[in-house]
């Protein structure tokens, strides 16, 4: 993974640093917009809207009036999100409020205008924002709308990589895909204004409309839902474009040969989602399906076959399962062999694991984990390995992990049929992953052979509240840990009782200390096989300690503190 | 507590091999298919049914309205079983 440099002149520093006479972009009817004049639109559009701070919901008709949008939202400190849809019934699923829209939106909303003069008037331009977001709404796969947010600096980076591979070749932009999307958002906004390219400021459909003013250097921003209805060659046949991309899903190979035929090169189709944004690209002269990560990008193929991504493109680096099967071919490239839907049968019924997974996270008292199958007993069980939030965690100090999995399941029995829920269930404070930094379910599924603390002590639990817990349990002479220290003289060495201080601790409340590291350690006496021994455990959150006391009739035996 | 209640707490937890829960935690009068009890589900019904069948012979018709009731909780499970052998 190579990395991208970061952009030194951002997108905002790029809009308020033009010169005022920069054309920004040309409307369909041929109208020139300069920097100046988006500028002035979003100082003007900044003070009509007014309050400061909060959301801005962006819909736009053209990538001259988004410009103007995310200068308001500068202005104003707000975060900008880009909606795919303008309807009041849409807005109002998303809870996005009538006086907090800008654009184009049926009857509410501000609208942007670009005004004619010639630049703003602010004595000074406002302050270039430290790290800004920006969101995009995408249909899940639920078909909910899900909010995704991505620092604008990674797009922008996403940008600047397609700017320097395709450099030299084109001197305007235009597209027949919307700007409302991250695809259209990145190459036929942010890619020209950071180039410092013309761009077409609507979307286009038909192809007259999409060529009208270009020069054959253009770049085609489209889409396989353009690109499988291309006009006839006398319509056509005037028209040139240098580089031709396609992207938001499969382009079938007969398009792709039509698109080399007309304009004497395919396109360069690119595979990416909303969520990891570009991965890899191809450009089909011939049946050949294979994608090539993008030089930035790093792909591999997980435990279940599935694409996994880590690219400057996600925020954070990644990595991100795709939810694609793949495979390699030996020169690196890779094919996609359709969904990793992680379909199992589960008691004779088809259960998806992506499906119990996805409602488990749903779910308020659960911040991680995901499902899998087990084997106990000779049967295989549908099981989940589950990190709580903060609530869950409070619910599952005062509940027990029994009762606790038992209210889960009933919670949900409204979306997952009995043969979805899981029989098994682990509560742990991180999910384990394995030497490659990644999550296996075999490996996760070996958690749960594991012998529990709780079930080698069967300890009387006296009292037990997030997260303070008095257990009483008997040495038993069978614990593993006697075999060994000492012959003859069996005892439970500290080492032990560290050791089941901090299972006992995660078993009970999904938590792990910090760090293994031990301090105030005192040991006063060993325990002794047959011995009855209480055990204080208490943990705190906001320093991720846990403190240990073992005591025997009111006698010290050992304290400590882990983390 | 008798002797059969003891028993069938611990059969219910080995049968359904739940984890997590000691036999000695269950209230020979606590719900058993409630979301407030052990809520069990119907897979968990079924599995309870056959192995009580097997283990004490009784049986157990689908049709009878009152099976529902006999599965509330295991004192009354006990009950049944102790009625039905003793006819």
């Amino acid at each position: 993974m190579t990395a991208v440099p970061a952009s030194r002149t951002g997108l905002f520093a790029a809009l308020l640093g033009a010169e005022p006479v920069r054309v920004l972009c040309v409307t369909n009817g041929g109208r020139e917009i300069t920097a100046g004049q988006v500028r002035r639109a979003g100082q003007n559009l900044a003070k009509r809207i007014g309050a400061q701070g909060g959301t801005l919901y962006v819909f736009t008709p053209g990538v001259a009036e988004l410009a103007a949008a995310l200068l308001a939202s500068l202005i104003l400190g707000a975060k900008p999100v880009l909606l795919p849809q303008a309807g009041k019934a849409y807005c109002q699923s998303i809870s996005a409020p009538p006086e907090r829209c800008v654009g184009q939106f049926a009857g509410f909303g501000h609208a942007v205008e670009i005004s004619a003069q010639p630049d703003a008037d602010w004595s000074e331009p406002p302050a270039l924002p430290d790290a800004p977001m920006l969101g995009f709404y995408t249909s899940g796969s639920s078909g909910d709308a899900k909010l995704l947010e991505k620092p604008l600096d990674v797009l922008e980076a996403e940008a600047l990589y397609w700017t320097g591979r395709l450099a030299g070749q084109f001197s305007h932009v235009t597209g027949s895909v919307s700007h409302q999307h991250i695809y259209g958002f990145l190459f036929r906004f942010l890619l020209p204004v950071l180039s410092g390219t013309r761009a077409a400021n609507d979307l286009a459909l038909s192809w007259d409309g999409l060529f009208a003013g270009a020069p054959d250097d253009t770049l085609l921003v489209s889409s396989p839902a353009h690109l499988t209805r291309i006009a006839p060659d006398e319509v056509i046949g005037d028209y040139a474009a240098s580089v031709i991309l396609s992207s938001g899903g499969p382009l079938p190979l007969e398009a792709a040969l039509e698109v080399n035929r007309i304009f004497g090169k395919p396109p360069i189709e690119i595979l990416g989602s909303t969520e990891t944004g570009g991965i890899a690209w191809r450009q089909r002269f011939e049946d050949d399906p294979a994608w090539r990560a993008l030089e930035a990008v790093a792909v591999d193929i997980d435990s279940e076959g599935a694409l996994t991504v880590r690219s400057p493109f996600i925020p954070g680096g990644g990595p991100v399962q795709t939810g694609d099967v793949a495979e390699f071919l030996p020169d690196g490239r890779f094919i996609l062999k359709g969904r990793a839907d992680l379909v199992v049968k589960v008691e004779g019924k088809r259960v998806s694991l992506t499906r119990v997974t996805d409602t488990l996270l749903a779910h308020d008292w659960i911040e991680d984990g995901l499902a899998l199958i087990t084997e106990t007993g000779g049967r295989e069980r549908l099981s989940a390995v589950l990190v709580p939030t903060e609530a869950g965690r409070a619910q599952l100090a005062q509940l027990g992990s029994f009762r606790f999995s038992r209210q889960l399941a009933a919670s949900l029995a409204s979306t997952l049929e009995p043969a979805e829920t899981p029989k098994r269930w682990r509560f742990v404070a991180g999910i384990p992953v394995n030497a490659q930094s990644k999550r296996s379910r075999p490996d996760l599924a070996r958690l749960f052979e594991a012998d529990r603390m709780l079930d080698l002590l069967k300890p009387q639990i006296e009292a037990n509240d997030a997260f303070d817990a008095k257990l009483g349990f008997i040495a038993h002479a069978d614990l593993p840990w006697f075999r060994g220290h000492f012959p003859g003289t069996p005892i439970l060495p500290g080492l032990a009782q560290v050791h089941i201080a901090e299972r006992l601790a995660e078993e009970l409340w999904a938590v792990r200390p910090d760090s293994h590291n031990v301090s105030r350690l005192k040991f006063n006496r060993v325990i002794q096989p047959g011995e009855t021994v209480q055990l204080s455990l208490s943990f705190r959150q906001d320093t991720g300690k846990l403190t240990f006391k073992y005591t025997s009739a009111d006698e010290q035996i050992s304290s400590g503190t882990i983390g | 507590m008798t002797e059969l209640e003891t028993e069938l707490r611990a059969l219910i937890v080995e049968v359904l091999n739940l984890e997590d829960v000691t036999p000695e935690d269950i209230d020979p009068e606590e719900d058993l298919f409630s979301e407030d009890g052990l809520a069990l589900d119907s897979i968990d019904a079924l599995e309870i049914g056959v192995s009580i069948q097997k283990q004490y012979g009784v049986k157990l018709d689908s049709k009878d309205e009152k099976l529902a009731e006999y599965f509330k909780n295991i004192r009354s499970i006990a009950r049944m079983i102790d009625e039905r052998k003793g006819k």
